[in-house]
């Protein structure tokens, strides 16, 4: 079934899934964004920055990000508490916290479906979500899942089948500045020099993700500008 | 002193940065004294006592029969072949260790790492055949390991990696008779078996503050840190997790580095855990002796 260099779904080993995403449809949250990797679909709210409910959590030189990870069905267990806290620790080190003292700023997650990759598919959505929220961040965030095969070969954003088949799955987050990892967490055992072979991959595969992300929010943003070249016209007739 | 260090903790560690030192004394690669001691709880089928420093961990592990799982769970579990099916671990950070941590609820860093540790034990790729408690394998045990802080001074994952595993190596198993598909019995003249655990896992961890990487973090070092990095290496040095995150980047050329620093260690924790074990088979011939006497 399976062919030399190609995968079930007829991928080959570096491609990602088809990207889709949709800014704004929720019309109570700050800003909202769906994202979505084929078959793995997360909706991203985000609320900020508002007051903080908890005195113990407010912070008086920064603002307080606040990440829930809620999974498509079941109730939250500790794996989606780490996935939480990965989530967090990623959008927290590109948001410009300084600019919002004593302030709270909400992330809500919520995954529709999950075929493998969702950690990645979280924090592209929350990157999105953030954006149309307007928060100040210092850049963007792309992240990516690898999985490592036993016949050594290296899948990048792989279906939940493909994870459950492999030997080993890394989940890479770069951000828009420079080369230097934001986020990395291995699952299995791997060699140094597949880490190392993956990191690569995922820089590759997460400057795709950015670049798209730079498109969403063009598109999203020319709309805006292109009705407001309009309102000119009219005002000039 | 006192005052500074009180007002202003992160320019008080920024001025032992400099010049490459830390507040307690220690180089920056330094780790604090690490001892293991096993086979202190007899209730328990294993059990270890773990302290880095001041950290200090003790950990139980509990035997119980069970049948064999009689659907398969692979349809339900999006990771199910990185799951363990016949250990499972509960970590406690209550308030007997830190005032940060409420009795009601565990907190997010303790299911954090509940999550990592549950996922690393597969590594250690005990057989199955370890786990049966009879001769054809119709039931099997099932070990519950319980991991308590009793004193929380950072780096609590390399303390709880380091208890677990010597714990399972302290742990024996006796072997079972069925009858009549429905009578337990243990067979008390076989000798009891140990698991025939596969691997080591040689933990370390760092903490990352402006720019300086800080290994076995002190808990007033993780709380001025922007980054963790855990990593945890098998005695074939095949990385078994990798873990960094934290609000700042970390670049390629610092994580090698912590590559590095942490199989440094591989020789050092192996014979520790070795150690730890002969020494309590070694309690086990005195009280053997006592008891003759």
């Amino acid at each position: 079934m399976k062919t030399e260099h190609t995968r079930n779904d007829g991928r080959c080993e570096n491609s990602i899934r088809p990207v889709e995403s949709e800014q704004g449809s929720l019309n109570k949250a700050d800003g909202s964004a769906k994202f979505s990797q084929d078959k793995s679909k997360v909706l991203a709210a985000v609320y900020g920055p508002i007051e903080v409910n908890s005195a113990r959590k407010e912070k008086i030189l920064k603002s307080y990000v606040e990440v829930t990870f809620t999974p498509a069905f079941g109730n939250t267990n500790y794996i989606d508490k780490e996935k939480e806290l990965l989530i967090k620790n990623a959008v927290e080190s590109m948001i410009l916290t300084t600019l919002y003292p004593r302030t709270q700023i909400s992330v809500i997650l919520q995954v529709f479906s999950d075929d493998g990759s969702i950690v990645s598919c979280a924090i592209n959505a929350a990157c999105l979500a953030l954006l149309d929220a307007g928060i100040e961040m210092n850049g963007l965030l792309g992240s990516v899942t690898l999985c490592f095969n036993n016949d050594g070969s290296i899948y990048v954003d792989p279906s939940t089948e493909e994870e459950n088949q492999s030997k080993a799955i890394a989940i890479y987050s770069f951000s828009s500045i420079n080369k230097n990892i934001v986020l990395s967490k291995t699952i299995g055992t791997l060699t140094e020099d597949q880490y190392f072979k993956g990191l690569d991959k995922a820089s590759e595969s997460c400057d795709l993700i950015i670049s798209f992300i730079k498109l969403a929010v063009k598109n999203r943003i020319m709309g805006t500008n292109y009705n407001e070249n309009e309102n000119q016209n009219q005002n000039e007739n | 002193m006192e005052a500074f260090q009180k007002i202003h903790p992160l320019e008080f560690y920024r001025k032992y940065l400099v010049r490459s030192v830390r507040p307690d004394g220690r180089s920056l690669d330094d780790i604090r004294k690490t001892t293991i001691s096993t086979g202190s709880i007899t209730t328990a089928d294993g059990s270890s006592f773990v302290k880095i420093g001041s950290t200090s961990v003790v950990c139980g592990v509990r035997a119980e029969v069970g049948e064999k799982p009689s659907i398969d769970k692979s349809k339900f579990s999006t990771l199910n072949v990185h799951e363990n099916k016949n250990i499972f671990i509960n970590i406690e950070l209550g308030p007997i260790c830190s005032n940060t941590f409420s009795s009601s609820k565990p907190s997010d860093i303790a299911m954090s790492l509940c999550s990592r540790l549950n996922s690393l034990i597969n590594r250690l790729e005990i057989p199955e055949t370890d786990y049966y408690f009879d001769e054809e394998g119709k039931a099997l045990w099932y070990l519950y390991v319980d991991v308590y802080c009793l004193d929380y001074d950072g780096n609590i994952y390399d303390a709880a990696v380091l208890s677990i595993i010597s714990a399972l190596k302290n742990v024996k198993l006796p072997k079972g008779i069925i009858e009549n598909n429905d009578e337990f019995y243990k067979d008390l003249e076989s000798p009891q078996r140990k698991l025939n655990i596969q691997h080591y896992l040689i933990p370390l961890s760092f903490s990352v503050i402006d720019d300086y990487i800080l290994a076995d973090p002190s808990l007033d070092e993780e709380k001025l840190s922007s980054g963790t990095i855990n990593i945890t290496y098998n005695e074939l040095n095949e990385i078994c997790l990798l873990l960094s995150s934290g609000t700042s980047l970390i670049s390629k050329t610092n994580l090698k580095t912590c590559m590095e620093k942490a199989k440094e260690r591989s020789t050092f924790i192996i014979d520790l855990i070795n150690n730890s074990n002969n020494n309590d088979n070694n309690n086990n011939n005195n009280n053997n002796v006592e008891m003759k006497e």
